[in-house]
Order: C-alpha cells, then structure tokens, then sequence
C-alpha cells in the first residue's frame, strides 16, 4: 500500500491527462475560433468521427474500459482505488457491466474476485451484527462517466465552430440525443445552428430510411430489395435516441 | 410496510415459486421475463395502440437497458414503426430550436412496469414467508440479491422470519465467499495444479449477481 506518499488515483489521473488537453486549447482567449489550437484530443475526435457511432459515446465508453481494465490489476492495493468501493457497495447496475467483462479477462479475474470477496466480507459483516444490508453509495463510475462526459461534451463544443471539424462533422453519423442536448446546451450562436441543422438533416436521412423499411414489409412492395442502410436503420434509430 | 398474512394463495405465488427452482434471486429473474414479455407484446400487439405509442413518445422510447433487450429480439419491424414515430417527434421538437423540449418528459414504461412487478413478488414472498414450501425453495436458489433484500426486510414484521431470511443471506454470502477465496488462493503458483471448480470458475459473475441483481 502507498501510505503517506499516495499517488492520485487512476481516476484522478484519467480526468487530469483528459482535461489537460482541452485546457490546452483555452490558452488563447482572444483567438478566433478558428484558430484554436489541435490538440491530440481533436485529432482523435476527427477519428472517433469516421467511426459509425457517438464520437462522445466512444470516449466516455474507452476511457471506462481503460480505467477498470487497468485499476483491476494495478491499484489493488490502493486505497483511493478500494474506499469509494467499499463506501459505494460496489457499482451500480449499469456499471457492473464492466467488472462481469473484467472477470471474462483471467489476467483481471483474480483482481475481480479479490474485491468482490472484499465487498461480499463487508456486507456480510454488517448483516451479522447489525441486522442491516449497508446502503448503496454513490457508484464511482458513474462520477467517473460524469466528468468524462463533461470532457467530451466541451471537446466538440471547442470544435464546433472549426470548418475543418464541421466538414467531418457532416458525413459522420454525429452525436446521440442525450449528447446532442447536453451539446445544445453549452453552445450558442454559430455552432448551436450547425447542430440544429446537421442533426435536422440527419434524422431526415435515417427517417427516410426507416420509412423505406416499414413501407418495403407492405406485401405490395415485399419484393422490393431492402438495401443495408434501410436494414440498420431501426438499430441506428434506437441508437440515436439512447446512446451507445 | 407490512405484508397481509394468510391470504389466498394467487397464481404470482406459484410463479414465484416456480422460479426459486433456477439458481440466483428468484425476482431478478421474474423481472428480466417480465420486461421481455413486456418488449414483446409492445412490438407484437401494441405497436398501433394510440395510448402505448403517446406515451413512448414522451418517454422517447426505452432506456439504454432495455433498448439493449429490444434490440437484440426479432421484432425489428415493430422497433422501426415505432422508432419511425419518436424521431418524427423528435425532429420537430429540434426545429423549435428548445433545449428542454429534448429532454423526456416520462419513465421508460419498461421500467414503471418493472417497479410495479418488483413490489408484487417481493410482497408476495413477504406474505407467504410463514409457507415451509416457500422458506425451502429460497434456501434452494440461495435468497434474493442485496438490490431485492431491503426491500423484502422491510415487509418483514416478525422478528423470526427476519432473522431466518438474515440467516439464510449470510449463508450464501458465505458460500460465495468461499468460492472466491478458493478461486484466488489456487491463483498461486504453488497451488496453480489444483482443480479449479466450475463454481469457483464462474463465483465472480455469482458475486456480481448477488450484490446488484440480473435482472434487466
């Protein structure tokens, strides 16, 4: 254990490393939009766009994944790792997810499994003397999602108004609703406009999809190919509204 | 709350039953039926019913969870008139150009559904906890999960019956334990030729299972 000269936590360092590069990009106020510097985070955001899913998703999904992965092995035995655990009674539901992926992983597994039987210990502990299931806590990974969110949701935000963003922008499939209205809240002007109006003409696209769907299982038409995009489009639809 | 004694058995009473036969909480796994059913009558029956179709609009559909469930059933006709029908809505409420108007205005009606299920087969093992029947198959499938026991000691009066249920929960907890603890001590080198069980194998997925629930 690293008693007195504790290093942050993963977490802490994750948010620190993910900030550092949107502070960067804050250091010419007085500078056109346009001439915002890019930064490693915008090179990645242009990569993240050509993939066919919420660029925000894809950063708050990665950098989940990459924590638990990591901390599962090396912040074991460290206490910032452990306490808001142990406080919390574990994740939440939605967040359990990633410790079942981590317990598939036989390099995780054995970490999994300690803390699991840790967890297990300090409920069982409390069943026995005072009667009581202990409370669910506030899950760290949802705090954790929480400010990775905020980070992706100001790195598009910061590019919104860049030509060169926006024309990526365009030919992706764009952010989910539940980004694009934490998005239309932070933007104003100019960029609030460009999502409003690229997003307006997206959903046109996939709803011409959908209705092409609907209309090809008529059995006056059932003859008629549907094409792959039609067939994604439900999926994409569902996609949209949700998130990834 | 407490829970009505020595009423009529009801046929929730026998599904309940009926589930403690698989292993794991016995209401996660009711729940997880019920919101497949649920998906699949709303795609199946519902999916032209005006009232069912208002309120998926104000809900903008389901929640990423059982989104999840929805998409991976066979109904994708279903999912599209729908979904054809939220985003339609949608579009509209973003060419008013306001923020809120984006925001749901209701619960995924999978999860009211569940909340409503969820009271009515813990009420209903609180009720009849007093049935021999009853108490043996939880003892056979190992109690509910940590997510499911508050809400079941809550609806538990008698002192007995409380801590019998406590009793059995430590148990279990104690089982799994056990498992971990074998799982990670035949982890060491020295120990490395031992026989890894199949309980042993799969006791983080049962830890997992047990602190928060399966079900969907």
């Amino acid at each position: 254990m690293r008693a007195g000269n504790r290093l942050p936590g993963w977490e802490k360092r994750l948010i620190d490393s993910l900030f550092r590069l949107v502070t960067l990009t804050e250091g010419r106020e007085g500078a056109k939009k346009e001439e915002r510097p890019k930064f490693v985070g915008y090179q990645d955001l242009l990569k993240l766009l050509a993939n066919p899913e919420c660029p925000a998703c894809i950063i708050v999904r990665r950098s989940l994944k990459g924590f638990v992965s990591m901390a599962f092995i090396e912040e074991l035995t460290v206490p910032e790792f452990r306490e808001p655990l142990r406080a919390a009674r574990g994740y939440c539901r939605e967040h359990s997810a990633y410790m079942r992926e981590g317990a598939k992983n036989w390099l995780r597994k054995m970490g999994v499994a300690i803390v699991l039987e840790d967890l297990l210990a300090l409920v069982q502990e409390q069943m026995r003397t005072k009667e009581t299931v202990p409370p669910v806590g506030d899950c760290p990974l949802c705090r954790l999602e929480k400010d990775i969110d905020a980070y992706a949701v100001k790195l598009i935000a910061d590019y919104c108004q860049d030509s060169e963003f926006q024309q990526h922008y365009d030919s992706s499939t764009g952010v989910c609703l539940p980004h694009l209205r934490k998005l239309l809240q932070v933007l104003d002007g100019e960029g609030k406009r460009f999502m409003i109006v690229t997003h307006e003409r997206k959903l046109d696209v996939t709803l011409g999809h959908l209705r092409e769907f609907i209309r090809k299982h008529d059995y006056r038409f059932a003859h008629e190919k549907i094409t792959p995009e039609e067939a994604e489009s439900w999926k994409n639809a569902v996609e949209f509204v949700v998130g990834r | 709350m407490q829970a009505p004694r020595r009423r009529e058995r009801s046929s929730v009473y026998y599904t309940v039953l009926e589930a403690c036969k698989g292993r794991g909480c016995p209401v996660c796994s009711l729940l997880t039926k019920g919101a497949q059913s649920y998906i699949g009558s709303m795609l199946y029956e519902n999916v032209n019913d005006g009232e069912v179709r208002g309120l998926l609009r104000l809900s903008h559909g389901l929640c990423r969870i059982h989104s999840t469930m929805m998409t991976h059933g066979e109904d994708h006709f279903g999912t599209a008139i729908i979904y054809e029908d939220i985003l339609s809505h949608i579009r509209r409420e973003l060419m008013g150009g306001r923020v809120e108007d984006l925001s749901p205005l209701k619960d995924c009606p999978v999860c009211s559904y569940r909340r409503t299920m969820e009271s009515s087969y813990v009420g209903i093992i609180a009720g009849f906890l007093f049935e021999k029947e009853l108490r043996q198959a939880l003892e056979t499938c190992g109690g509910l999960c940590l997510a499911h026991l508050p809400q079941l000691m809550d609806q538990l009066a008698d002192p007995i019956e409380l801590h019998e249920m406590l009793t059995l929960h430590v148990r279990t907890l104690e089982q799994i334990r056990g498992h971990l603890s074998e799982f990670v001590r035949k982890q060491d080198i020295q120990f490395r030729n031992e026989f890894v069980s199949h309980d042993e194998e799969t006791a983080c997925e049962q830890a997992i299972d047990c602190l928060v629930g399966k079900s969907a």
